[in-house]
């Protein structure tokens, strides 16, 4: 039986082997100048002082390579379509599944055998690509370092988000036994799945952690960057930043900037906070157009904001959690697929 | 227990049996209460009108199909159940489906990995009689080659009891007079016991030695071929002549003055006021399938009155 769903996928399997060929040869011919580029121009440019352009101009290198991989999430939702959705589909289509089922070996060996084969072509496929595409990458992730930022498509997530990408379109086709509905349904779960689970289950993986930053007008500009300090890295995952005074009350109409409104009366309102306790010097009023407030109205304005007692709170994943969630995010699409492959056989075998 | 059941088969053991089987899906309803049972031994023809279950009653009997309700035996025991049962069934499914991508060759693999008792020594002989090339594709074969594919599967896997949905509809005459033959040499090297389903009374006539009509899920009548046409007649005779008890019409039409029956009476017919006629298969069927019809209507008419 399984030299039967080899032969099947005989094919589609050498499509694949013959496109994986092609990219890794794309990989092999401009990886070790990526290698080389790093080495001369980011290794050392510390020195030369020169750091943000050169690392600018790197990461800018090689745009058909790295759009590949960042758009290496379809690779999952191609194989859940031409591998997944035709595995029972198309033999419902074509009538064949009535030559299979009526064998002497059951139609529960016939579906296991199909699924073995295909989850084994897959697993080999996504986990070849994966691997070269993190080879390829790693001088670029070294100066891009933000893990958690091409986290979908690095190290082992990308395996089981093509094993369940499979695993779905063979239930639906199983379930719809149509190709075409089978196929649409696929694409539209699949990226249902996706999407929420980044939203609502990765963060999740373990508890965030909190740190906390004291929220005041900075002086000169008026705009603010979240600032980088305590345990909180760059490199971290950042989640989410609320704004809350010391007795827990969170300001949502915080975080961005900081807006003032005078009234008529010469109080100032601090937006999205209350109004200001202390007076502002009457300059803020005809301020704008000119060279900006005086010294007086900043330092004023500095005060009012203080006075709210107000803080920035970040949530984030630091970044050293990165291969314990590869480890939970494969581990949860393994086990989703799992239990797809299962739904598949119970299905078919009560009909 | 069969309505119009004729002889006693009481002796001979059925390779399928169903009672009260009926099939719904998606809200249709397939089959009702279909009650049947097919002797060993034979080759049976399922006759009827498109639309009467035939189809149903075959993926049910092969194990393709599960019934909704009621209860259905191969060899006495529910379809496919067991390795065993599926070792000792063949079939030939409607439009005889095969593997377009795959070879001749890959198919004849294909049936040896899934046999135990797959006979390669069958197999290859058969695709060597037909003429066909082990490496030509079966997405390339012609229609009538491709039910012959389909049925050398089928009987290399050396099945007691051999089912064929339709396998000849849609097929040219000479391609289903070819069909036939080797499904009739089959039959006759190997002691399988067959059940063949289709609406051409001409193909069933030319291989069946035992004959069911299925209309709505109704065994119309059921009995060795040779039986039937001993013990049905046309008669033809004046408008008032009555016949004796043990006589039963099953199709009659009239003109003012003359009365012409087919009737199925076990004894010879001594009244001379009747002209005694013999009658051919299709006369048969066609007289059990219009019945069956009539009593159809009639119900549908009971039912919405």
């Amino acid at each position: 039986m399984m030299w039967f769903a080899w032969r099947q996928f005989r094919v589609q399997g050498l499509v694949a082997l013959a496109l994986l060929i092609a990219v890794g040869i794309g990989f092999w011919l401009t990886g070790p100048g990526l290698l080389h580029d790093y080495n001369t121009t980011i290794v050392g440019c510390g020195a030369r002082g020169n750091c943000q352009g050169a690392m600018n101009s790197f990461l800018s290198r090689d745009p058909f390579f790295q759009n590949l991989i960042r758009e290496s999430e379809l690779l999952a939702a191609l194989i859940g379509l031409f591998w997944g959705a035709p595995l029972v589909a198309r033999e419902f289509d074509t009538g064949t599944y009535r030559l299979a089922w009526t064998q002497s070996a059951s139609r529960t060996r016939w579906l296991v055998s199909k699924l073995a084969i295909g989850a084994i072509a897959t697993v080999i496929t996504a986990g070849l690509f994966t691997l070269m595409a993190t080879w390829w990458s790693s001088p670029l992730d070294r100066v891009n370092d933000t893990p958690f930022s091409y986290f979908d498509t690095r190290g082992l997530a990308p395996i089981g988000y093509a094993l369940f990408a499979f695993a779905l379109g063979a239930a639906l086709g199983a379930l719809v036994r149509r190709l075409i509905p089978a196929m649409v349904l696929t694409i539209v779960g699949f990226a249902a799945v996706r999407i929420s689970f980044n939203q609502y289950v990765r963060t999740h993986f373990a508890p965030a952690l909190h740190a906390a930053f004291a929220y005041s007008l900075p002086t000169g500009t008026g705009s603010r960057a979240l600032k980088f300090g305590g345990s909180l890295r760059s490199s971290d995952w950042t989640i989410s930043t609320k704004v809350m005074n010391s007795a827990g009350k969170v300001f949502p109409a915080l975080g961005r900037g900081f807006g003032f409104q005078p009234d008529r009366n010469g109080a100032v309102t601090f937006v999205g906070a209350g109004r200001c306790p202390n007076k502002i010097p009457r300059a803020f009023n005809n301020g704008g157009a000119s060279s900006g407030p005086s010294k007086a109205v900043q330092e004023a304005l500095a005060k009012c904001v203080n006075s709210f007692h107000l803080h920035e709170v970040v949530s984030y994943q630091p970044a050293g959690r990165y291969w314990s969630f590869q480890w939970y995010e494969l581990g949860s699409y393994v086990v989703l697929s799992a239990l797809l492959a299962s739904f598949s056989i119970w299905w078919i075998r009560r009909r | 227990m069969l309505s119009g059941h004729l002889g006693d088969d009481s002796d001979v053991s059925a390779v399928l049996e169903t009672e009260d089987l009926t099939k719904r899906y998606r809200g249709k309803t397939a089959l009702s209460n279909c009650t049947l049972s097919v002797p060993e031994g034979h080759v049976v023809g399922l006759v009827g009108p498109n639309g009467s279950g035939k189809s149903t009653l075959l993926n049910i009997a092969s194990g393709i199909l599960s019934p909704t309700t009621g209860s259905v035996h191969v060899f006495g025991a529910p379809p496919a159940s067991t390795p065993t049962q599926r070792e000792r069934v063949g079939f030939v499914a409607q439009d005889t489906p095969v593997y377009s991508g795959f070879s001749i060759k890959d198919h004849l693999r294909y049936g040896h990995h899934v046999n135990p008792k797959w006979d390669d020594e069958l197999a290859i002989r058969r695709i060597e009689q037909l003429g066909l090339d082990l490496k030509q594709r079966a997405g390339k074969l012609s229609g009538g080659q491709r039910a012959q594919l389909a049925l050398t599967l089928a009987i290399a896997k050396r099945p007691d009891f051999l089912l064929l949905d339709e396998p000849v509809a849609s097929l040219d005459p000479l391609a289903r007079r070819e069909f036939l033959q080797i499904l009739m040499e089959t039959v006759a090297d190997h002691n399988v016991s067959v059940l063949l389903s289709s609406h051409l009374v001409a193909d069933i006539e030319r291989v069946c030695d035992y004959l069911v009509v299925l209309v709505s899920s109704r065994v119309q009548v059921a009995g060795e071929v040779e039986d039937l046409l001993a013990t049905h007649h046309r008669l033809i005779g004046p408008r008032d002549a009555d016949l004796s008890e043990s006589q039963v019409v099953i199709e009659s039409s009239h003109t003012d003055r003359q009365s012409t029956l087919l009737v199925r009476s076990d004894g010879p017919i001594a009244d001379p006021r009747w002209t005694v006629e013999a009658v051919n298969l299709e006369d048969v069927v066609l007289a059990y399938m219009g019945r069956g019809r009539a009593e159809r209507e009639s119900f549908v008419r009971d039912e919405s009155a």
